[in-house]
């Protein structure tokens, strides 16, 4: 038998972690991913009630929402698998005859893939919907959202044409990948890790170490900023700009990767 | 076959087992007794590979337990005392978790949940505490696993309950299997276990058969009270009395009162056992 990694009996495993996911958090999943609708209702009924007539809410109001119910979505990772640190349920995951790696990978495909893709169907499915029927409601934030997108790129190009470092559009793409996940990693490796007040804890390390980088930054960039930007012209400046995204990516896949480690580590060596 | 060596666990400075050493053989039900805080969970965990032994080793059929390879997974279920309860009706609990142990059967898990009296269309997050016991026992005994880690599987059950788990663990498990019991009610379950393994304060003071207690101790149950007794315990009808068996007389064992012998009198018992 193999005891690292077998397809069949991981296959067994993420439909059982699937159905477990559906069973325990899809309710919340929908809930938050229906967020627009509640949203514009809410906005409707205001409308209604104060101003007396039918007005939806602007698109800078819904996309404030979208941003605002992917945030609690990252947040809400704290609790998928935060069941691992109680003793009941957590030395049952523990027992199930699946390998370390196995119960990993599915962990990450859930976290990283199918709680995301449920919320964005959801999402924006929904806001679809509503753009359908209503006419005043305005255009569907998927079109808008692939268009704002191009937007970015274009931007972008136009940093990168000036800069003799190029940046693709894969690259953005990438940046907001590996952006995400790094997110919902560091709300997931919380929830497996802290026992008790996981949201509270895991908010209160990111803001301790925002605090620290602003600390530090801030006695270091705006000298270091004036005397670059008084020194370069437009084209350095550029090759600038590149060079910093091309380092806060990497510094983003290398918090990746840590997160990463740490939520095998935890696996691994979790005891109850 | 289970063998533990040396094997030490503590909770930050207070050390709950120390420099334990037992081998555990096949197709037997151990019953695993002591006093409250002597470590009997902590060495059920140990053996299932919730935790990680601080000292010594345990080998389960030449596995380490805390590696949880699948292939030993399969082979063994670990009960706590409180089981989880689950957002789920008990037969589409049982079919999910069921696929993870190849030699279950859904047949028997419905056999003895039916044993049990308790439906198993029911939702488990709506059972009672001895409902949910017994679906999770229920489940336990269909995995046909080799090793079962049982804690203290009757507590929360009702009087027939009880006897309807010794008679579903005697019926439903495989003469090969071996079950650990660790319990505190050892007249429900005193008809079923045989060896006896006694824990004390970070040791093993008796790990022996029926056989061997009958051979080295002699139960008493008659009226008069004999003068070496090591133990005695009035009963309505009488006395229980323990002493030790100088004539090779046979007689019934009646386990609780083997364990406050052996808890009394530590270091005259110890020896008798251990030799």
């Amino acid at each position: 038998m193999n005891e690292t990694f077998n397809f069949s009996r991981f296959w067994t495993y993420f439909k059982y972690d699937l159905k477990q996911m559906w069973r325990n958090h899809s309710k919340a999943a929908i809930l938050i991913g229906g967020a627009s609708a509640i949203f514009y209702v809410i906005w409707l009924l205001c409308s209604l009630v104060f101003a007396q007539h039918w007005t939806t809410p602007p698109i800078a109001a819904r996309l404030v929402i979208l941003i605002l119910a992917f945030a609690i979505l990252e947040l809400y990772q704290v609790r998928t698998y935060g069941h691992l640190t109680e003793k009941k349920a957590g030395s049952a995951w523990l027992m199930i005859p699946a390998s370390k790696a196995e119960k990993y990978v599915s962990m990450l495909l859930v976290t990283l893939v199918v709680i995301p893709l449920l919320f964005f169907v959801v999402y924006f499915f929904i806001d679809g919907f509503l753009a359908l029927v209503d006419p005043t409601y305005g255009k569907a934030l998927l079109t808008g959202a692939v268009g704002t997108y191009k937007e970015a790129i274009e931007g972008l190009s136009a940093i990168s044409n000036a800069s003799p470092i190029s940046i693709s559009n894969p690259s953005l793409l990438f940046y907001t990948f590996v952006g995400f996940c790094c997110n919902f990693l560091y709300f997931l490796l919380c929830g497996i890790c802290f026992k008790k007040n996981k949201l509270v804890a895991a908010i209160a390390i990111l803001f301790g170490v925002s605090l620290l980088l602003s600390l530090i930054s801030g006695a270091f960039l705006p000298s270091f900023v004036n005397n670059i930007s008084d020194s370069l012209d437009e084209t350095q400046l550029a090759e600038w700009v590149v060079r910093m995204m091309n380092i806060s990516v990497a510094v983003t896949c290398i918090t990746t990767v840590g997160l990463a480690w740490g939520i095998w580590r935890r696996i691994k060596t979790i005891q109850h | 076959m289970i063998e533990i060596n040396n094997l030490g666990f503590s909770y930050g400075p207070k050390a709950v087992l120390k420099n334990i050493s037992m081998k555990v053989s096949e197709g037997n039900i151990y019953g695993l007794l002591g006093e409250n805080g002597v470590g009997k969970t902590t060495l059920l965990t140990l053996l299932c590979g919730l935790k990680k032994p601080q000292e010594g080793t345990i080998s389960v059929d030449g596995r380490d337990p805390f590696d949880r390879q699948p292939s030993l997974l399969c082979e063994q279920f670990y009960l706590p005392d409180e089981v989880s309860p689950v957002h789920a009706k008990a037969i589409d609990f049982a079919k999910e978790n069921g696929v993870f142990w190849p030699s279950f059967s859904l047949d028997k898990f419905r056999s003895i949940l039916a044993e049990f009296e308790v439906e198993d269309n029911q939702r488990m997050d709506a059972m009672s505490a001895g409902q949910l016991k017994k679906a999770w026992i229920s489940f336990a005994l269909a995995c046909n696993a080799k090793y079962y880690y049982l804690d203290e599987p009757t507590n929360g059950l009702d009087i027939p309950s009880k006897a309807q788990f010794r008679k579903a663990v005697t019926k439903y498990t495989s003469e090969d299997s071996t079950l650990i019991i660790s319990t505190h009610q050892v007249r429900d379950l005193e008809n079923i276990i045989d060896p006896i393994i006694i824990l004390d304060n970070q040791a093993v003071l008796v790990n022996a058969t029926m056989e061997e207690i009958s051979e080295k101790l002699y139960f008493d149950y008659g009226t008069e009270i004999q003068p070496g007794a090591l133990y005695i315990e009035q009963t309505p009808g009488g006395c229980i009395q323990v002493y030790p068996n100088t004539t090779g007389e046979e007689s019934k064992v009646n386990v609780e009162a083997f364990f406050n012998t052996v808890h009394a009198h530590k270091d005259l018992v110890k020896p008798m056992f251990n030799k």
